[in-house]
């Protein structure tokens, strides 16, 4: 009864996160979203106290209940743990905590968020490592059947169906989740949820509120023939039949015990704080086990290469962009713009940790991961590319989806008049001079009218001239210049975004 | 040092890999539509017994004395591998060919600027196998390619070698459009001495050129020459009357000249084979199992001087439904004729931009797909799916509005839109329907941001 309910709160918030990514409709948007600021990590960065608050009082009385039904990376897990049950039942078993391993890496990630270095935290945090997932693997697959119907009503002439592009995020980032898909799917099929109690810097927090929540599972001594079938089926690795004993820090609360004992030896309720001599009755004294070395070598492994393996990519592209000189290459030097509302570069780097939920959101396709645009640390997090699109004066939903704050709400008013960048104009690559002929693309274009053309050329033609104060650098002047390789015209961030008047 | 490829066009190669993935699959789900399609399956024993179905109806050439069938194969408009490039599938086009042939469509009209130099080869290939005597085939010198009399031998030889053949039945002069041009290439530089010579030897049968310009233009060509053994005009009956064509006063000129007419454009780019709704149902009214096509090409061959009309077949029911049209061909009657007059008034209330795809504007520079955008907005046009702004915000606005955003969007590349035309006019002359393209890219550029604004 209870894993039942478990199964249905799951999916329903599962869905719900998951449509939030992939959505293309636009359906999903303001309080459809709130279920992506209740994830622990963004509600610590952002400092939402409220849920922060809901999150730790719920795990201190009933457990670990996040684990199981609303992070979204554990229901992920459990998805694929399913699977892997159906292949080979009875799995898993008893593993000795690997406290070391947890708090080395809590301590990292939080040394991490603390001095800004948001690479880790991106890497760690279980809601932004699905986040990724959804908007690099499922978003595309959704694009895809949308671009087949609308195949489909091209033809009949309804056009009920706009075509989109598949991928919009780059190939790194989609590698950068195949990864990721990779390493969890693998952890998961083997051992259950052992991300989540080795990697995981949110479910070591709240194995820390959860060594005795007030109500939790406990086994009947008198009942329990020891049988091992609730050790074999915990996904959490945490129950030890031998000793009659459950490590309630790593329960996730899958309540999988409960409905396989074939006694009804274990059960859910509450049970005093301070009664540790009854609970301890019955039990068998605890033995030294040995380490599981190979594990452990796996999971560092795993960890490496998930931060060197884009690290060599990232190098590659950044050789590719440097060669090939054509022209002005003042594009090159250009710093990168980060999203209105995100107030700083440095708010945003330190708070952002890479869920891509604002990329997924962006209809202009203008949100992309960088690369190295923000240097390493900096990785997979977004930032204006004007490639495919620019940023439109009267959009602002970037800033309404941020779970983690990097981006802080602004309403339309605002969002028109905040200036995130300044237009810069390279000369020397503009058609103008290079074709001999007239353009003024930037100019007609440019949705606040910050640029003229007035300035005369050698041949006679009229150049743009960027008024600075009017600018708010959306990009649209960089997105309709004809130029290809270099722009003649592009933005160029602010460090500190301002409002202008 | 050779230069690397930029970072993003190999992301772009991937977005393309995936765009062809889903384009075969569309593409493939397209096909089994259309061979289901109605239009396709009736005819299809025509297709099969074509060898021995009837001939199209001939008509006399009376300078050279040849019998020219009335139905002429136009080669710029062959089927292609993909939309907007010009690869030809040459198998599809080959069985066309083929069949045209057998019913006796042996006039073939290709040039050096269609399907960007491929289509020259392409019919080369195709018309080996048949007896050069047993078929015509016409070609054009570029006017707007020659700088000297090198350029124009060194093209002129090349297309016979291109297309396998020791002399052209029909040449012309392409797309003449201005004195100024014509004295300058083929008076200065002397080019028209050369094609003379030409003549003379043998590798022309028949002299003429193609026209697109002004009717002052045209006369001092008729008056001031009297070497033309034919002259090709734009003539359909949209073009009648129409003050910038004003192709029904060339063709009496001709009539008065003797000079026999060779026709293109007969549908206007295809144009009048789709015409709208509303206009659809006058002709339908009167008889609906002809298509809109045969009336426009019926309204043409009815006048007795025109010898040729040219049609650039693009599939199969293109070629079969022409064929239908020409065999036993019988001219508009009165009746007939006023229905297409009807048919004309109400279309021409809506206005469309009178581009035929004739595809001379491109490539543009600035990688707009200046044909495909037209032919967005025509179409919507003709479907009375163009928004207009001033107009209540409706459910109907809201469906014309969706209807017409996702065909531009799914039509054109959003590297091709209209946004991307930075009005450098290098077009504008190219056009020999004379459309202001960078206006129409503005205004199609503003319509459509201003649409979406409104999201």
């Amino acid at each position: 009864m209870l894993k039942k309910f478990r199964i249905l709160f799951s999916l329903i918030f599962f869905t719900i996160i998951t449509l939030s990514f992939i959505d293309i409709t636009g359906f999903f948007r303001g309080e459809l979203l709130l279920l992506t600021k209740l994830q622990l990590i963004p509600a610590l960065i952002s400092m939402n106290f409220l849920f922060i608050a809901l999150i730790a009082v719920t795990t201190l009385i009933f457990g670990r209940i996040y684990c199981s039904s609303i992070c979204p990376m554990g229901i992920l897990q459990d998805f694929i743990a399913a699977v892997s049950k159906k292949k080979k039942k009875n799995r898993y078993f008893f593993s000795k905590q690997k406290l070391v391993l947890r708090y080395v890496v809590l301590i990292f990630f939080i040394i991490a968020l603390w001095s800004g270095f948001a690479l880790i935290p991106a890497i760690l945090d279980p809601y932004s490592l699905y986040g990724r997932i959804s908007s690099n693997i499922f978003l595309p697959v959704v694009r895809l059947f949308n671009n087949m119907l609308a195949y489909i009503t091209d033809s009949n002439e309804t056009y009920y169906f706009a075509k989109t592009q598949v991928f919009t995020n780059g190939i790194l980032s989609l590698i950068v989740s195949v990864i990721t898909l990779g390493i969890i799917g693998v952890l998961a099929w083997i051992g259950g949820r052992t991300f989540c109690n080795t990697l995981c810097p949110a479910g070591t927090i709240l194995s820390l509120l959860s060594t005795k929540p007030a109500f939790r599972l406990s086994i009947d001594t008198a009942t329990c023939n020891s049988c091992g079938l609730c050790e074999k089926n915990c996904k959490a690795s945490c129950i030890n039949s031998k000793h009659r004993d459950i490590e309630h820090d790593r329960c996730v609360m899958c309540f999988n015990c409960v409905s396989i004992c074939r006694k009804q030896a274990i059960t859910y309720g509450y049970s005093p704080l301070f009664n540790t001599k009854k609970e301890n009755e019955g039990k068998v004294p605890e033995t030294e086990t040995g380490h599981d070395n190979g594990r452990r070598m796996f999971i560092a492994t795993a960890v490496a290469s998930s931060i060197t393996i884009p690290k060599l990519l990232a190098q590659d592209k950044i050789d590719r962009l440097s060669s090939g000189f054509l022209g002005d290459n003042s594009f090159k030097k250009r710093k990168p713009v980060t999203p209105a509302g995100s107030l700083s570069f440095n708010n945003f780097t330190d708070n952002c940790t890479s869920c891509h939920l604002c990329v997924s959101k962006c209809k202009s396709n203008v949100l992309k991961p960088a690369v190295f645009e923000y240097g390493l640390e900096g990785f997979m997090q977004p930032t204006l590319v004007f490639e495919d699109g620019f940023c439109d004066i009267d959009c602002n939903t970037c800033s309404t989806v941020c779970p983690n704050g990097a981006i802080k709400k602004l309403d339309h008013a605002t969002k028109k008049i905040t200036k995130i960048g300044t237009a810069v104009y390279a000369e020397a690559n503009c058609v103008v001079n290079t074709d001999d002929v007239n353009c003024g693309n930037c100019a007609r274009h440019c949705p606040v009218g910050a640029i003229e053309m007035k300035a005369q050329s050698t041949n006679g033609k009229l150049l743009p001239v960027i008024d600075n104060s009017k600018c708010i650098g959306c990009g649209s002047c960089e997105y309709h210049c004809p130029t290809s390789v270099y722009k003649a015209i592009f933005v160029s961030g602010e460090s500190n975004h301002s409002i202008l008047l | 040092m050779t230069l690397k490829k930029n970072p993003s066009d190999t992301l772009i190669d991937r977005r393309h890999a995936i765009k062809i993935m889903v384009g075969g699959m569309a593409s493939s789900m397209l096909y089994m539509s259309s061979c289901k399609s109605e239009s396709f399956s009736n005819k299809k024993s025509i297709v099969n017994s074509s060898s021995t179905a009837g001939q199209v109806t001939t008509r006399l050439d009376y300078k050279s004395g040849k019998m020219l069938p009335l139905l002429g194969f136009g080669c710029m408009r062959f089927p292609v591998i993909q939309r907007g490039k010009p690869d030809i599938d040459e198998e599809y086009a080959m069985q066309m060919i083929d069949v045209a042939y057998n019913s006796g469509v042996n006039y073939f009209d290709t040039a050096w600027p269609y399907h960007e130099g491929l289509s020259e080869t392409f019919v080369g290939k195709a018309l080996k196998k048949y007896p050069r005597e047993s078929y015509f085939l016409a070609d054009k010198m570029p006017t707007w390619a020659v700088n000297n009399i090198e350029d124009a031998k060194n093209i002129f030889s090349q297309q016979l070698e291109k297309c396998q053949v020791d002399y052209f039945d029909y040449y012309l002069l392409h797309a003449l459009n201005s004195q100024s041009s014509f004295e300058k290439v083929y008076e200065q530089i002397g080019t028209l001495e050369f094609l003379q010579q030409m003549k003379k030897e043998g590798k022309i049968k028949n002299l003429g050129f193609s026209f697109h310009g002004s009717v002052e233009f045209f006369e001092f060509l008729l008056e001031k020459y009297d070497i033309w053994d034919f002259v090709q005009i734009q003539l359909n009956y949209f073009d009648w009357d129409d003050a910038r064509q004003q192709s029904g006063k060339l063709y009496r000129m001709l009539e008065e000249k003797n000079i026999p007419v060779i026709v293109m454009e007969p549908l206007r780019g295809g144009m009048l084979a789709r015409l709208n709704p509303t206009t659809e149902k006058v002709f339908k009214e009167n008889d609906p199992d002809v298509s809109l096509a045969s009336w426009a090409f019926r309204y043409v061959a009815t006048f007795p001087n025109v010898v040729c009309v040219l049609s650039g077949m693009s599939t199969m029911e293109h070629v079969v439904d022409n064929i239908n049209t020409f065999t036993d061909f019988k001219p508009l009657d009165r009746n007939e004729l006023l229905v297409v007059n009807k048919a004309l008034s109400v279309f021409k209330e809506v206005k469309p931009e009178p581009c035929t795809a004739c595809r001379y504007c491109m490539p543009c520079p600035y990688g707009v797909d200046i044909p495909g955008v037209i032919d967005v907005y025509n179409k919507n046009l003709g479907t009375f799916n163009v928004p207009n702004l001033n107009s209540p915000r409706d459910e109907e606005f809201k469906r014309k509005k969706r209807v017409f955003l996702n065909s531009y969007t799914n039509h054109i590349d959003h590297k091709a839109k209209a946004h991307r035309c930075i009005n450098c006019s290098k077009c504008v002359d190219l056009c020999p329907q004379d459309i202001d393209i960078p206006k129409f890219m503005r205004k199609m550029d503003n319509l459509v941001a201003s649409l979406k604004k409104e999201a």
